[in-house]
């Protein structure tokens, strides 16, 4: 993937959550960003998934502008996957039924067409076992995978991660980022917000790090961790390793 | 405590913890509280001196019933306009076109703060006078949808906020259109979520058709005045009446108390 940001700026209420943040990766795989809570990293990729409209600036994924006009946008979401931190599943379907929405309705696929898709990406990752289970009954763990298989079940040319395991328990935070790394095997290309600092470091082609709303540093993991440049990223390093 | 006085409290009170009413209970209770229903209904004719005549009302059995038929017509065709009225009103509330969204505002507030005897004399006198609608059928059937679609709106607003900004936000990032994110993800649930009260509105639609009886149109309520008026026999005629509104509201009562029920299970 290719992905660059030019002064990408966005404020709510005269605050800003994005200033100026501008960077640029080429032939990148995994992107992961990192920073304080409060630094801009939602922001970011709910601008990058067509969520949110900057003020002002530009973004580009793959050589492509979006282009923040609703009609363009939902064409653009349709080519992106998204997990949110809170798992977010349509509570009157079954697991499949939320697999089959996107495939249906957003994705004009047939219906038989759309439960082989279904069905396929729930057995690969295990899954088929909840299939006609409402969210309600499922762990968070379970809920998260499934609304990972959502994510990915319409082929999605890039798929966006914010902080999946941040409202797991400590137990089930293992089985969401394994699939994480699966899907990381698969080829696909993804940006993850984690605080899975270790996580990061072994699945992160790339690390950004975000703080103020701007982009401070960015680079290879191995890099960025043993060399901070910024006081910020030094002071935020240091904190996370204590936790 | 005597043993007598235990008993009584073991079949009339519930204990601590006790969930429900044994099967005992519901019988013995229910049987006591008919009771002292038919006794004092009985004091209270017998102190007004009432004497029965329903013999006097069995000529008018065909009034009755064509009143009545009208009266569920008039029913059915208010509740299928008025639900979608009041999903209309709903949607117009929150619309972006702010024109809409203000005259919406403007019309529910308006209809329930305000009787429904006078916007039956409002739309009738002037709305229907004005377009030459003569049909006190239609007439009525939009007056009373309207009416009742201004409450259901409000039922079907609320319904629509309680499905979450964070569910609408997933609807757009997996793709769907704003239409689509209605039809598949807010509708269903604002819908399953507001079918009890939806259901108690129906309820009080029915009962709300006889103040139609005052345009002249011809329903249950309107047939009961002139059996009254025929027979000067107003107790007898108006307990038919009753029966007859019974017949319509019951069965809805009981299929929003099921929902009810079922919904408490479901989520
Ligand atoms: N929808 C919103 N409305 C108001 N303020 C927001 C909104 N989204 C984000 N913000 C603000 O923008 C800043 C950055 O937030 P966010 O991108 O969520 O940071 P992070 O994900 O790094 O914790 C925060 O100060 C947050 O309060
Ligand atoms: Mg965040």
């Amino acid at each position: 993937m290719k992905l660059e940001l030019n002064k990408v700026c966005r404020s709510f209420d005269s605050r800003h959550a994005l200033l100026d943040a501008s960077a640029s990766f080429e032939k990148l795989q995994s992107l992961v960003l990192i920073g304080p809570s409060g630094g801009g990293k939602s922001t970011l990729l709910r601008i990058i998934a067509g969520l949110e409209t900057p003020d002002s600036g530009s973004v580009i994924v793959n050589e492509k502008r979006i282009a923040f006009d609703e009609a363009s946008l939902v064409l653009h979401r349709r080519d992106i996957g998204v997990v949110f931190q809170s798992f977010n599943l349509f509570p009157h379907l079954t697991a499949l039924e939320n697999l089959l929405l996107p495939l249906t309705v957003a994705h004009g696929h047939s219906k038989t067409h759309a439960r082989d898709l279904a069905l396929h990406i729930l057995s690969r990752f295990s899954l088929e076992g909840h299939a006609n289970q409402k969210p309600t009954s499922l762990s968070g763990g379970q809920k998260q995978r499934i609304a990972i298989a959502r994510a990915l079940v319409t082929q999605p040319k890039l798929i966006l991660l914010d902080e999946p395991t941040s409202a797991l328990d400590p137990e089930m935070t293992n089985e969401v980022l394994e699939m994480v790394d699966e899907l990381r095997n698969q080829g696909r290309e993804l940006i993850l917000v984690t605080h899975e600092m270790a996580f990061a470091s072994r699945a992160a082609d790339q690390v950004a790090f975000i703080a103020d709303g701007r982009i401070l540093e960015s680079g290879p993991p191995g890099e960025l961790f043993s060399t901070p440049r910024t006081p910020q990223l030094q002071t935020f390093l240091s904190k996370e390793i204590r936790r | 405590m005597s043993k007598l006085t235990l008993l009584f409290n073991r079949t009339l009170v519930l204990r601590e913890r006790q969930e429900g009413a044994t099967r005992a209970q519901l019988w013995i209770n229910a049987a006591l509280v008919l009771l002292i229903g038919i006794a004092l209904g009985g004091f209270a004719l017998k102190r007004a001196n009432l004497s029965w005549q329903w013999d006097l009302l069995t000529p008018y059995w065909r009034l009755y019933l064509d009143g009545w038929k009208t009266t569920l017509t008039l029913s059915a065709c208010s509740l299928l306009t008025s639900a979608v009225i009041g999903v209309t009103l709903a949607l117009s509330r929150r619309s972006r076109i702010l024109p809409l969204r203000y005259a919406a505002v403007c019309v529910v507030e308006f209809i329930r703060s305000t009787p429904l005897l006078v916007q039956i004399y409002i739309l009738f006198y002037i709305g229907a006078e004005a377009v030459h609608l003569e049909n006190r059928f239609i007439a009525g059937t939009i007056t009373l949808s309207l009416f009742s679609g201004a409450y259901i709106s409000e039922i079907v607003r609320s319904g629509i906020e309680g499905v979450g900004k964070s569910q609408i936000e997933s609807a757009k990032a997996i793709g769907l259109t704003r239409f689509q994110t209605y039809r598949h993800v807010i509708f269903p649930q604002a819908l399953r979520a507001s079918l009890p009260s939806l259901a108690g509105q129906f309820v009080s639609l029915v009962k709300d058709s006889s103040l139609l009886s005052i345009i002249g149109l011809n329903e249950l309520t309107q047939s009961a005045r002139n059996v009254a008026s025929f027979t000067f026999s107003n107790f007898e005629s108006y307990l038919v009446l009753a029966a007859g509104y019974c017949i319509c509201t019951v069965p809805l009562s009981l299929w929003a108390r099921g929902l009810e029920n079922r919904m408490r299970y479901e989520t």
